[in-house]
């Protein structure tokens, strides 16, 4: 690996496109209005018979003037780097091909990756192709160039150097990272009175300056009120991790964590509970007041229901007989801070070590910060700011509706907007400059655990962008400094001498990782709370008639920064399988009592503001809570996100950003359809998604091969197959987006996913099983399941689906002719067709981003999940080189490797010892609809319910 | 059922004797066509023509394998660096060119559209010779390793002043090889040999004596289909 | 060429003679509708109908090639949808012919010569709709000919276990064999027609179609060898084709297709539809063309009784099915079953039985048989009814399989509709012409009943 970025140029084959249909057809855009139509119909009814077969093209081949530095093989580079999440650090491994970045891997080196992804990391490498990425600076809205700003931004700077800085404002987004912390440090530095605000929509990770780190590997119980840890935190990919290899089956045995969940709406984790109590918020101080007081041995109130009953009284009693148990609460960070003054008692109280404290590494709370947008908005009103730079981040859609930030913005004099796009604010801001993508530019982040990592580009900037650093520098020198330097800058000590820190820098790079000894950081973790052991006792919000309004980043586009990513649109949520919107989502109570079905639409009203949205009803939602999603009803900022949902912003008030009480709701009157690919999520009775008790771990499987007519096939060499296990598997999509971004699978947009014509080849299933108020649920994700006696092959007229000497379901590209008979008799339906001409428009920069290796499927064919048959491949050859045989986890699918609960194992069922067949030798392996002897190669793990915990009522007989 | 009586004066044939005979042959005609039709399409998509055996393609620089490859005896890794360890055999960076010809033959007319390439920074665009379409996936390195000689797919280059096809490289001739390998792997010092070692069965005995070949271990998958389409 | 038959049966026969016919009039009868050109604004407006839905048909394809099946509404799951619902109908029409012409005839039932021409051409036509629906279906139709055995460049050969193929040869077999037991049928008549023709070029044009046809003995001896031959031949067709299209169901493992009873079934269903539509055609022609004399009533009245026959057995078909599902106890085949009755589709079903098992009992009374307009509208609910089968046994199985998250609906879109109902205007407009220009009845086969009436006295 190497710091040296490469412009895409060279020899460089380019996706590859099957090009056997009529020129006409093959590049036909979605809409096709009908007098285009008739003007092309002639012509191409003429072509349509001739171009069956084609005589051998003659392509071009384009070497290098002067070839880059050479490594063994020149196509395939790879780049350790960091995403930023949310200010985070989240460790990768950038795939880049003939100088294309293609793929984003998590590194295994990095603490909060160890070698997974979550999805928007796996679709972040789209968003560096974005055709509606800003690709010039804009000056009143006409497009303008960086020399012009330079040239107005240094006629100002004489006179704030004057007044040092006094009217000028700045604004940011939290960030962890070192360089832009540097300079925005050195700014006001140069310049005291300058102020400094920062506004983030999302969340902040620690509580007033102290963050808590968990132990999820070492604690038995864990109680949880309304966190998301698995699924939405900076460490959540190493939470997942630790929280999986407490539920994960070995041998027969399971050393199982006891999971308690307290939420009032659904969370993955929430899910993955074992007692899961969906209380409103106004109910949350009560319950845990009854658990604290029951723990000191008194009564739960008669008031309570059965379930909360229940609920407490198992949790007391995990909780009871302490010592030799490791417990620990986690508290979710939309909750009200008393919630978690709480958990810190909880945790004093049963935590010992497996919580720990440190200092906050975003700069949330820095001590130049002035505040948020309300005392931004504040200083503008009162004439005190007449510059304003808006860095990285998009006030105008993301503040709270009580917050006038527009007019605000509009006041001030000079406003400069750096984005990725020309979003909201860019609009309303006198300068808009283009902000570089993280794969195109010098930076440095850090990571929850506090370890560093320096960004580093895979491509020259594709368009005239800049990074949030380089502007800030710009700002306070007046003179242009590259990320490079500057990031250098930063980690370069005065005393260094040039070879050793060229040295070390190489090894940064090359691990993705800072090592501790450099690290900046203080240590001091902050001991300042006194040990206090006794419950405060909580006070509710009461409930003031009406139902409550919960507000949550969105799972796909967050707090809208993704929004213009295709991927992330068309990613099913958890939970609703909707995509491309979002929903109010309400507990079926409520839709009884107003007679709501899905689709219907209400207006919530909370103090004169109004919002309209069409309902999802969804079980396990607390009574009479309504969840929407942020992220929606964008006016700008690309394409793809425009017009989508409905903007959950215009009911958040600053008091009350997550969650507020005594929203009135109506209905609407009319109604709105809601795009969903899982339109049944109940079993029907069916052995699909298994579950089992704990205590039957090494029941005898039921005999796996009934009798068959077929001959079994032989395998002299390897014999792919896969076990994924229902227990760890929480539904967090990672799997699926980077499945279509190893194997090109298109987007078809929402009306084609409203046909039933989504194309991801692995997907999750979810179903809910088991009565109460809060439903079990159960992800499944299903991929092919590469059947010994696969019922598509056998039908196919053509031979285009085979099986392979390895057992493999081949599916032929360039052989199908489309009868779909394969779908129809497959019982999985995984499998996809191109029922139109799902490719990217010739000449979009998204096909920068396409696997080399796996072909683009042209309109007309069946594709699906091929075990990444590409990377069987590829270590093959590596193998078959060395003369050797593939080593047990040489070649893992992009599914397998994305998972960060490890729920996916692949692997060659001809190895006696490969983590594959050790799964698939537990009792609780079992075949989904394995009495149609289809033999599947995918097998299931069933999920583990521990007896002791969940209600009979929540587990299916 | 019978036709009119014959007294009656309408009465005359239809169709004169030669009538009849035109209309017999021209339907004998019609199958006849028919089939020649039939079996010169079959030709025709076999033919070397189309096939575009033997027939170089307009070059940027008239390049000669003969002279280069065959007279000189450059080493076909000399400009095809990364065949052995990469996917894309890799052509000749401009670089490589005048690793000779910035001293050779370097005002010469022939060779002005390399040095205004060096001279601009503008690549050189080849045109493909042996062209693969795009849905297959062919790995240079493993074939190397695996002792298949470059002339076995593109012929004797040494004895091409221009470059051309020297194969069908149709699925058929790739499948003949990997449904039997050994014939075909030659001990790896003749892999870069300008000898030619044909497709066809023959060449094998003599090529596998040497024990320098490496085996293929587990050829079953070779005639899977997604050991090419993928 | 007719078989002898013995006198009762030949006093069942509906004896044109008793109606005072002769071999003059017959011929007169019947060739006058091609050559005189009788009710022109019948002609017309049928011919333009039909003509109408052609140019739909067109249009359809001609943006079905543009834009690729996703023009229709077939989704995942319900990967096949009009297409295939579509061939299967088609195709059961397609089997009234060949069985009135080929098996009737082995069986001595003298009472088909009136309508086996005109049933053999609908035949014909009927396959061609269906024809073209396996190619129109292909998500790369122009690769349609990978699915026909020949030496590629690939060295790859079709995968035979797919019915799909069996399907090519089925269906190929059975159009040429149908058009040649049509077309050598005609031989005589179009010789005759040659006779009357009034103008040269329509002389010569009949001419040319006859071979020089001129009905000496060693031509009636060759041609009734040949003809007797190929009825030989068509009849184990009649069973073969549909059987095969009904395994394209059968071999899947898909609840609601994979079942026995699918080959005797499709083949009973496809007689049902196929007689249905001769009577559907028969009924306004013979009024327009004043051919009653030669269809008569009890014409009509036997081919009711076969629809009530076939009826019944689609009627069992439908009985075992359920039957089936219920006592096998699978949990998916229970499932399908209750879900067709009462699932999203539950009205298309019902609608279903109300066509085909409960219309076809009126036939029951004597009265009702004889009554052209019962029998015409009872004969269009068959066909209505057909097709719904056919949907029903598509889309019920397939929306609703084994896995729940993949349940999905199918809604058919407006190039589904102009699709179907331009295969039905390609149907109309052969129809008319061959109306048109060919003799609709086989006058040799009427007048050789005439010339049986007058032997026996």
């Amino acid at each position: 690996m190497s710091e040296h970025c490469h412009k895409p140029i060279g020899h460089d084959p380019g996706p590859r496109r099957t090009a056997e249909f009529f020129p006409g057809a093959t590049h036909w855009p979605a809409d096709l209005s009908r007098r285009e139509f008739l003007q092309l119909m002639g012509a191409s009814l003429a072509l349509a018979g001739l171009t069956a077969c084609g005589r051998p093209t003659q392509e071009k081949i384009v070497p290098y003037v002067i070839p880059p530095e050479m490594t063994p093989s020149p196509d395939v580079m790879w780049y350790a780097t960091a995403l930023p999440w949310q200010g985070y650090a989240r460790g990768i491994l950038a795939r880049s091909v003939h100088g294309r970045p293609v793929k984003l891997e998590g590194n295994p080196d990095h603490p909060e990756s160890l070698g997974a992804t979550d999805a928007v990391t796996q679709a972040a490498i789209l968003s560096l192709y974005d055709p509606d990425r800003s690709a010039a600076p804009r000056r009143a809205g006409q497009v303008a160039t960086w020399d012009l700003f330079e040239r107005e931004w240094s006629g100002r700077l004489p006179e704030i150097k004057t007044r040092r800085g006094a009217g000028f404002a700045l604004l940011t987004e939290p960030t962890t990272s070192p360089t832009e912390l540097r300079e925005i440090g050195a700014l006001l530095e140069a310049w005291p009175e300058v102020q400094w605000f920062q506004h983030t929509a999302l969340p902040r990770f620690d509580q007033d300056g102290v963050q808590s780190d968990f132990d999820f590997a070492a604690a038995d119980v864990i109680l949880s009120v309304g966190s998301d840890f698995l699924f939405h935190h900076p460490s959540s990919l190493r939470f997942a991790r630790a929280f999986s290899s407490r539920r994960r089956v070995e041998n027969g045995r399971a050393n199982l964590n006891r999971f308690f969940a307290i939420e009032p709406t659904f969370t993955l984790t929430g899910a993955q509970a074992d007692a899961r109590l969906a209380a409103a918020p106004s109910r949350m101080p009560a319950l845990l007041n009854a658990l604290a007081r029951s723990m000191d041995g008194s009564e739960i109130p008669a008031s309570f229901t059965v379930d909360e009953r229940e609920f407490i009284l198992s949790l007391a009693a995990h909780l009871a007989g302490g010592r030799q148990k490791k417990i620990l609460c986690i508290v979710g960070e939309e909750m009200p801070v008393e919630f978690h003054q709480w958990a810190g008692v909880f945790n004093r109280r049963f935590g010992g070590d497996t919580v720990n404290h440190t200092p906050a590494l975003r700069s949330d709370g820095a001590p130049l910060c002035r505040g948020g947008l309300t005392e931004m908005v504040a200083a503008i009103d009162a004439g005190k700011i007449s510059g304003l730079c808006i860095l990285g981040t998009n006030p105008v859609y993301t503040a709270p509706a009580d917050v006038e930030v527009t007019a605000a913005i509009r006041q001030v004099a000079w406003t400069v907007h750096l984005g990725s796009h020309v979003d909201e604010t860019a609009e309303h801001c006198l300068w808009h400059l283009p902000q570089s993508h993280f794969l195109e530019t010098w930076s440095d982040l850090r990571a929850y655990s506090g370890s560093a990592t320096l960004l580093q580009p895979l491509v020259e900037p594709l368009n005239d962008s800049r990074s949030t650093g380089e502007v800030v520098n710009f700002l306070r020198t007046g003179a242009r400094s590259g990320a490079y330097d500057l990031v250098r800058g930063t980690w370069r000590r005065d005393n260094d001498n040039e070879s050793d820190f060229e040295t070390q820098w190489h090894a940064w790079l090359n691990r993705g990782v800072v090592d501790a000894t450099r690290d900046v950081r203080s240590e001091t973790a902050s001991k300042s709370s006194p040990v206090e052991r006794i419950f405060p006792v909580l006070t509710g919000s009461d409930s003031r008639g009406g139902v409550t309004l919960l507000v949550r980043a969105d799972a796909s586009v967050s707090d809208g920064r993704w929004a213009n990513n295709a991927w992330l649109q068309e990613l099913p949520r958890p939970f609703t399988a909707l995509v491309w919107e979002n929903a109010a989502l309400i507990d079926a109570a409520l839709a009884k009592r107003m007679e709501l079905q899905n689709g219907d639409v209400i207006v919530c009203e909370a103090n004169g503001r109004k919002l309209e949205a069409p309902v999802w009803i969804l079980p396990g939602q607390a009574a009479d809570c309504v969840t929407v999603a942020l992220g929606y009803g964008r006016t700008h900022g690309g394409e793809t996100a425009r017009d989508r949902g409905f903007s959950a912003y215009r009911l958040r008030t600053v008091a009350n950003l997550w969650q507020q009480a005594g929203v009135s709701i109506r209905r609407a009157g009319r109604r709105q359809t809601l795009v969903s690919t899982q339109r049944h999520f109940t079993m029907e009775g069916r052995d699909l998604a298994r579950m089992t008790k704990e205590t039957d771990l090494s029941r005898q499987p039921e005999s796996r091969n009934p009798a068959s007519l077929f001959p079994s096939w032989p395998y002299e060499s390897y014999a792919w197959g896969m076990s994924i296990d229902l227990s760890t598997c929480f539904g967090c999509n990672a799997c699926v987006v980077a499945c279509q971004a190893e194997n090109n699978i298109p987007v078809v947009g929402r009306d084609q996913v409203s046909r039933g014509r989504e194309m991801h080849w692995i997907r999750i299933d979810r179903y809910y099983t088991g009565e109460g108020a809060s439903p079990r649920v159960v992800h499944q994700p299903v991929p092919c399941m590469h059947c010994e006696n696969a019922p598509c092959e056998v039908v196919c007229p053509v031979g285009a689906t085979v099986h392979t000497s390895e057992g493999l379901n081949d599916m032929v590209y360039n052989r199908c002719v489309g009868t779909r008979y394969c779908s129809n008799n497959c019982p999985y339906k995984v499998r996809r067709f191109n029922f139109l001409d799902y490719r990217a428009p010739a000449g979009s920069p998204v096909y920068l981003q396409t696997n080399p290796d796996v072909t683009v499927r042209e309109r007309g064919v069946m594709e699906k999940c091929t075990y990444c048959v590409q990377r069987i491949n590829a270590g093959r050859i590596a193998a078959e080189k060395e003369n050797r045989r593939i080593r047990d986890g040489e070649i893992r699918p992009a599914c397998q490797q994305a998972c960060p609960a490890e729920a996916i194992i692949f692997g060659d069922l001809n190895d006696p010892q490969s983590r594959v067949v050790q799964r698939k030798r537990e009792a609780i392996s079992y075949a989904l609809l394995g009495e149609l002897d289809t033999r599947p190669r995918t097998t299931y793990l069933a999920k583990i319910v521990p007896a002791d915990v969940a209600t009979e009522r929540t587990i299916p007989s | 059922m019978q036709p009119a009586p014959p007294n009656d004066p309408s009465h005359r044939p239809l169709f004169t004797a030669r009538a009849t005979h035109a209309v017999r042959i021209a339907l004998l005609g019609l199958g006849i066509a028919g089939s020649a039709a039939a079996y010169t399409t079959y030709e025709y998509f076999h033919s070397p023509y189309w096939n575009r055996i033997g027939i170089a393609p307009d070059q940027p620089v008239l390049f000669s394998h003969r002279h280069h490859a065959g007279e000189l005896r450059i080493d076909c890794r000399f400009c095809h660096t990364t065949v052995e360890t990469s996917a894309n055999a890799g052509m000749p960076s401009t670089q490589t060119c005048l690793t000779c010809h910035s001293q050779l033959f370097r005002d010469e007319p022939m060779l002005r559209p390399v040095m205004i390439s060096a001279e601009e920074n503008k690549p050189l665009v080849w045109t493909q010779v042996a062209t693969l379409p795009d849905h297959v996936h062919f790995n240079h390195s493993i074939h190397i390793a695996k002792g298949i000689a470059c002339a076995s797919c593109h012929g004797d280059v040494t004895t091409m002043a221009l470059t051309a096809k020297a194969h069908e490289l149709t699925m058929r001739e790739c499948l003949d090889c990997h449904r039997n390998p050994e014939p075909h792997q030659v001990p790896a010092s003749k892999v870069f040999s300008s000898r030619p070692v044909s497709l066809s069965r023959d060449a094998g005995p003599t090529a596998t004596s040497e024990a320098t070949t490496l085996p293929v271990v587990h050829p079953a998958p070779l005639t899977s289909c997604s050991t090419c389409h993928h | 060429m007719i078989p002898k038959a013995t006198s009762e049966e030949v006093s069942d026969i509906p004896n044109p003679a008793w109606a005072g016919e002769t071999f003059a009039s017959v011929t007169e009868g019947v060739a006058r509708v091609p050559l005189k050109h009788p009710s022109p604004r019948f002609w017309w407006t049928g011919f333009l109908v039909g003509f109408a839905g052609l140019l739909a048909l067109m249009v359809s394809i001609g943006w079905l090639f543009l834009r690729g099946v996703g023009v229709w509404g077939i989704n995942m799951p319900v990967a096949w949808g009009f297409a295939i619902v579509n061939f299967v109908w088609w195709i059961g029409i397609g089997h009234a012919g060949t069985f009135i012409s080929a098996i009737l005839l082995l069986l001595y039932q003298r009472w088909r010569t009136s309508i086996s021409r005109f049933t053999e051409a609908m035949t014909l036509f009927a396959v061609a709709c269906a024809g073209i629906y396996p190619i129109l279906h292909l998500g790369r139709p122009q690769f349609f000919y990978w699915l026909i055995p020949y030496p590629d460049t690939m060295g790859l050969w079709p995968q035979f276990r797919s019915p799909l193929i069996w399907d090519v040869f089925a269906v190929s077999t059975y159009a040429t064999v149908s058009l040649l037991f049509w077309y050598v049928g005609l031989l005589p008549d179009l010789a005759t027609m040659r006779d009357r023709a009034t103008s040269l070029a329509k002389k010569r044009i009949y001419g040319l179609m006859s071979f020089g046809w001129r009905g000496d003995g060693r031509h009636w001896a060759h041609y009734e060898r040949l003809y007797l031959t190929l009825a030989g031949l068509a009849a184990p067709l009649v069973v073969s084709v549909h059987s095969i299209v009904g395994l394209d169901f059968a071999v899947a493992n898909l609840p609601g297709w994979h079942s026995t009873i699918f080959p005797p079934y499709f083949v009973a269903g496809a007689i049902f539809s196929g007689f249905a539509m001769v009577l559907t055609l028969t009924i306004p022609v013979r009024k327009f063309y004043g051919l009653k004399a030669y269809i008569t009533d009890r014409h009509l009245e036997l081919m009711a009784k076969v629809l009530m026959a076939m009826g019944w057995i689609v009627i069992y078909g439908y009985f075992a099915e359920f039957f089936e599902a219920w006592r096998a106890g699978d949990i998916f085949d229970r499932f399908m079953s209750v879900n067709r009755a009462v699932g999203p589709y539950a009205f298309w079903f019902w609608l279903l039985m109300a066509c085909n098992v409960l219309s076809p009992q009126i036939l029951w009374f004597r009265a009702m048989r004889r009554n052209t307009v019962v029998l015409f509208i009872v004969s269009l609910l068959v066909n209505v009814g057909m097709w719904l089968e056919r949907f029903i046994i598509v889309v019920t199985s397939l929306h609703r399989d084994y896995l729940p998250s993949s349940w999905g609906m199918y809604v058919p879109t407006f190039w589904d509709w102009s699709t179907f109902l331009g295969t039905g205007g390609l149907f109309l407009t052969l129809l008319f012409v061959f109306l048109r220009f060919l003799p609709a009845i086989s006058m040799m086969e009427m007048r050789s009943l005439v010339a049986e009436k007058e032997t026996h006295g």
